[in-house]
């Protein structure tokens, strides 16, 4: 598998301008990830009336840093407008966009975060928009995160049945209860049955301890899974402490990601 | 395939605090009325760092009061400023192609003329804000977060 950081670990320091991208992507390089994750609303300048200069300087840098974009995430807003709900052809433009850009950025996969509850409405939204994506040759990955089951979008996964439409797994969904907006846990065994349709996960970390472990979540075991399966996607660390716990984040990754090497070489 | 997702039912008032604390952490950069003058009328403005986690458009900028040494200051005299463009705060709610990037600075802009007989060198400094989540799946109360801001501020 190849393994790499999801640049919302950063936005602690993103935030407050302590840090820009072009610092996180080259720190990223320094850290010796394979690749990274982007995301539309916190890494593309004015997304999403990005400019094409400014894709352009995310992709020489990434090109000279030797950092594959593994995936590229937006929000799909259905609350844009005060007095309406985003139409589905509004929503269509948002997957038209985010294919376009992923395209762009060179990486195979998208993830725009859509609001999949009931997961009709995301068996309707993802039959409307995959052959856009297919048209640009991108993989529309749906993010599993708690507090959803394992296998709430076995569902769509199965009705839809297209390599167009695959699986993002959060490691959330096995993080012990009372974690960060934790309501339930989930044995780790239940990542097994989702492996066939897995191409890219998001190992996430809110606290870690002095052995560079993090206690709520059971990485030893979900990296062996992934191991023994062969999967041959990206992990990235997705480290989420600086919403509540704020340290400096440069640190973080770096004990994050030692985390997923530790377990994933 | 039916399937139990426990979602706290009216949404999540933890996530809420969360992200509060977060907004608590990050919305001011600094801690000054700045004086102003805009078409002719005198005011004062303050910085206010987006609090939200990720960039949203302005549109979903819903509500803004602001109390000055426990003087409302009048609703319709806020203006909200992003790369030096100035709105009434209560059209904002109008500029969904506009967006307000993660970690950028606005300014609130107060254009009330009671503000010069109101404000000191040290200002009790209360605002509520009131932001819709653009995207719908944070599981918030109405989709809807309410900040409540107490800063002391100078003047400069």
């Amino acid at each position: 598998m190849k393994l790499g950081v999801s640049l919302y670990s950063f936005a602690g320091d993103l935030q407050t301008g302590a840090l820009t991208v072009d610092d996180a992507l080259r720190y990223c390089a320094a850290l010796g990830c394979e690749g990274v994750e982007l995301i539309g609303e916190q890494h593309i300048p004015n997304w999403p009336n990005t400019k094409i200069s400014d894709l352009d300087h995310i992709n020489d840098l990434c090109k000279e840093l030797g950092l594959e974009i593994f995936c590229f995430s937006y929000y799909m807003n259905a609350l844009s407008h005060y007095d309406r709900r985003a139409t589905m052809e509004e929503h269509l433009e948002m997957v038209r966009l985010g294919a376009a850009t992923a395209s762009y950025l060179g990486t195979r996969i998208m993830r725009p975060a859509f609001y999949g509850v009931p997961v009709e409405n995301m068996i309707e939204m993802i039959k409307a928009g995959l052959p856009i994506a297919e048209k640009y040759e991108i993989i529309w990955g749906v993010e599993l995160h708690a507090p959803f089951p394992p296998v709430y979008y076995i569902d769509a996964l199965e009705k839809i049945n297209s390599p167009w439409f695959r699986l993002i797994p959060d490691f959330s969904c096995w993080q012990t209860a009372g974690a960060a907006g934790h309501f339930q846990a989930n044995d780790v065994e239940t990542l097994r049955p989702l492996l066939k349709w897995t191409v890219h996960c998001h190992g996430k970390g809110h606290v870690f301890d002095e052995h560079g472990e993090e206690p709520n979540t059971p990485y030893k075991d979900l990296m062996n899974i992934l191991k023994e399966y062969g999967y041959e996607g990206a992990v990235v660390a997705e480290s989420e402490g600086w919403i509540t716990n704020y340290k400096p984040t440069l640190d973080v990754v770096k004990t994050h990601f030692k985390l997923l090497e530790k377990y994933g070489r | 395939m039916s399937v139990e997702l426990r979602i706290p039912t009216g949404g999540s008032y933890a996530l809420t605090e969360q992200f509060r604390e977060l907004g608590e952490r990050v919305a001011f950069p600094d801690l000054n009325l700045h004086k102003v003058e805009m078409d002719g009328m005198k005011g004062y403005e303050f910085k206010l760092r987006n609090p939200w986690y990720t960039e949203f458009p302005v549109s979903c900028a819903e509500d803004m009061e602001v109390g000055i040494n426990g003087y409302a200051v009048q609703k319709g005299k806020i203006f909200f400023v992003i790369r030096d463009q100035a709105v009434p705060f209560k059209y904002a709610k109008n500029l969904y192609e506009l967006q307000w990037g993660l970690g950028e600075v606005a300014q609130v802009r107060m254009l009330d003329g009671q503000l010069q007989a109101v404000v000191k060198e040290a200002n009790d400094v209360e605002i509520k804000f009131l932001l819709r989540t653009a995207f719908e799946g944070y599981h918030l109360p109405n989709n809807r977060i309410e900040y409540e801001f107490k800063r002391n501020m100078g003047v400069i």
